[in-house]
């Protein structure tokens, strides 16, 4: 897996289900653009234990999609 | 400069599609995404499930493919480099070769892609990112599937 995959699913799994993001705001704490999360989410999705749930975000309190781990969804 | 890559069911680079033989060839899919990461993933699934897969990295390398080897499904990421999904899916649909080509508009906003005019370019189906290649192959079997003629 690449460093930034790797980055990414270190934050999911950092965050822990206490503080779940939406994409955009998960793109804002990992300084990057959603557009290029979402692309590393498949790849997390397929070769890590991520999973993409509707859920409502810890940060902007919006309901949206959300990047978590397998077991707490 | 773009580069197009051709796999076969075996993941032959160099094989290409004769078009004169269309009804006994595999489908062709094109795939058409900026992220390395995910052409890869899609293309590994889809030549495992016996697609003849074809790859572009930007917009204008989509066009090109897509003319090229008359694909039966094209998936386009809508924020490709050069030209973007939208303009590349209305080149497209304009050339009569490639008019009745399925394409899927894969977008993290859907909400945008419909403001920029997706629809009336004719885009066929939007999902959104990220889209499992499994949730993905369940979309491009539902479009192989022959049309009523209006």
């Amino acid at each position: 897996m690449k460093p930034i995959a790797q980055r990414i699913a270190n934050a999911v799994y950092q965050n822990g289900p206490a503080r779940i993001l939406c994409f955009a705001c998960l793109a804002a704490q990992q300084r990057m653009k959603e557009h290029d999360l979402r692309a590393v989410a498949l790849v997390l999705m397929v070769r890590a234990d991520l999973r993409v749930v509707r859920r409502v975000c810890s940060s902007c309190r919006r309901a949206g999609e959300v990047l978590i781990a397998q077991k707490v969804a | 400069m773009a580069r197009a890559a051709v796999q076969r069911q075996g993941g032959d680079a160099s094989a290409n599609i004769p078009y004169r033989r269309r009804s006994r060839r595999p489908p062709v899919i094109l795939i058409a995404d900026d992220t390395t990461d995910t052409r890869e993933l899609y293309v590994d699934h889809f030549s495992r499930r016996g697609f003849a897969v074809v790859t572009a990295h930007d917009g204008a390398a989509a066009v090109r493919v897509a003319l090229d080897h008359v694909p039966d499904v094209i998936v386009m990421d809508l924020a490709v480099p050069q030209i973007d999904g939208i303009t590349a899916l209305r080149r497209i649909k304009a050339d009569a070769r490639t008019a009745r080509t399925r394409v899927i508009l894969l977008t993290g906003y859907p909400h945008k892609a419909v403001e920029r005019g997706a629809l009336n370019a004719g885009a066929d189906r939007f999902l959104t990112k990220p889209c499992l290649p499994e949730d993905l192959e369940r979309h491009v079997k539902e479009l192989q599937r022959p049309r009523r003629s209006a």
